[in-house]
């Protein structure tokens, strides 16, 4: 676990190296494009988590195994982690291309909708621990995932700030192979990364829960 | 520049705030883990007086 995650930490370092110094600069706009490699990494994760979270979920609800539920809160705190590094990487990018921090584009006020719900979902686990609290926060946690295609298909049904999509279209990606091979690579980077810090959430949970159950049983 | 650096920054910032969290959390998670060991759990029934040999009489 430990070695995945120190591989994860040089992964992302080699691809903000890749990133900063070798991918080339975009004609518009500049350095502030290099964000990329850190924004759309962030979305990739963020999703994929929350996919993960909605798996685990809906598996938690038919079965009541309680390993499926710890699945999902750890994968709803990668999510929370880089939903908020989309967030903040999104306007640190829009600052200087679009001149203004935020706005409130169908895109990105959908995002900050995700965002609040499965914060709201961090909030429920903490306040409603057990079995009771773990059943209403894996209906949330599915019932949220509806706002994740409002997401991805805002910038096709209303008119966005924020621009279609160039990676993940059916014609395929827009980005030449210069800067889509370290677009690539960080996403892989990021994925290894938040892997790792998933296994380390999941096998922590894991050991609480062996320990509360054994101090409860000693009474 | 200033925002690329930034952006790097938010990345290194959340992502290790949340590393320190697992790492604190790994801490209390290990004392209770220690609490709930046999003879953590044997010291405490002992304590409670339910099995201590000291006050078996001779």
């Amino acid at each position: 676990m430990r070695l995945l995650l120190i591989f994860g930490v040089a992964l992302v370092l080699l691809g903000a190296a890749w990133a900063l110094l070798l991918a080339p600069e975009e004609a518009i706009q500049g350095v502030p494009q290099r964000i990329m490699y850190v924004h759309v990494p962030s979305v990739v994760v963020a999703y994929l988590a929350l996919g993960v979270m909605g798996l685990a979920s809906a598996l938690f609800l038919r079965r009541r195994d309680a390993a499926w539920d710890r699945l999902a809160l750890a994968a709803a705190e990668l999510a929370v982690l880089f939903i908020t590094l989309t967030l903040l990487t999104g306007a640190l990018w829009g600052q200087p291309v679009w001149g203004v921090w935020w706005t409130w584009d169908a895109r990105l006020t959908t995002t900050l909708v995700l965002w609040f719900i499965y914060v709201g979902y961090l909030a429920l686990r903490a306040w409603a621990p057990g079995e009771r609290g773990a059943r209403a926060a894996a209906v949330l946690g599915i019932v949220g995932l509806l706002d994740v295609p409002l997401i991805h298909w805002s910038v096709v049904w209303l008119r966005t700030l924020h621009p279609q999509a160039t990676v993940f279209r059916p014609e395929g990606p827009a980005l030449p192979a210069s800067m889509l091979a370290p677009l690539v690579a960080n996403t892989v980077a990021f994925l290894v990364l938040a892997a790792a810090l998933l296994c380390l959430r999941i096998r922590q949970e894991r050991a609480l829960a062996a320990a509360v159950e054994v101090l409860e049983s000693a009474g | 520049m200033i925002f690329v650096a930034a952006a790097y920054l938010a990345v290194v910032v959340a992502v290790g705030c949340y590393a320190l969290t697992l790492r604190a959390r790994q801490g209390l998670i290990r004392e209770l883990v220690d609490a709930s060991r046999p003879s953590a759990a044997d010291g405490a029934s002992m304590r409670r007086g339910a099995a201590d040999p000291r006050k078996v009489a001779p």
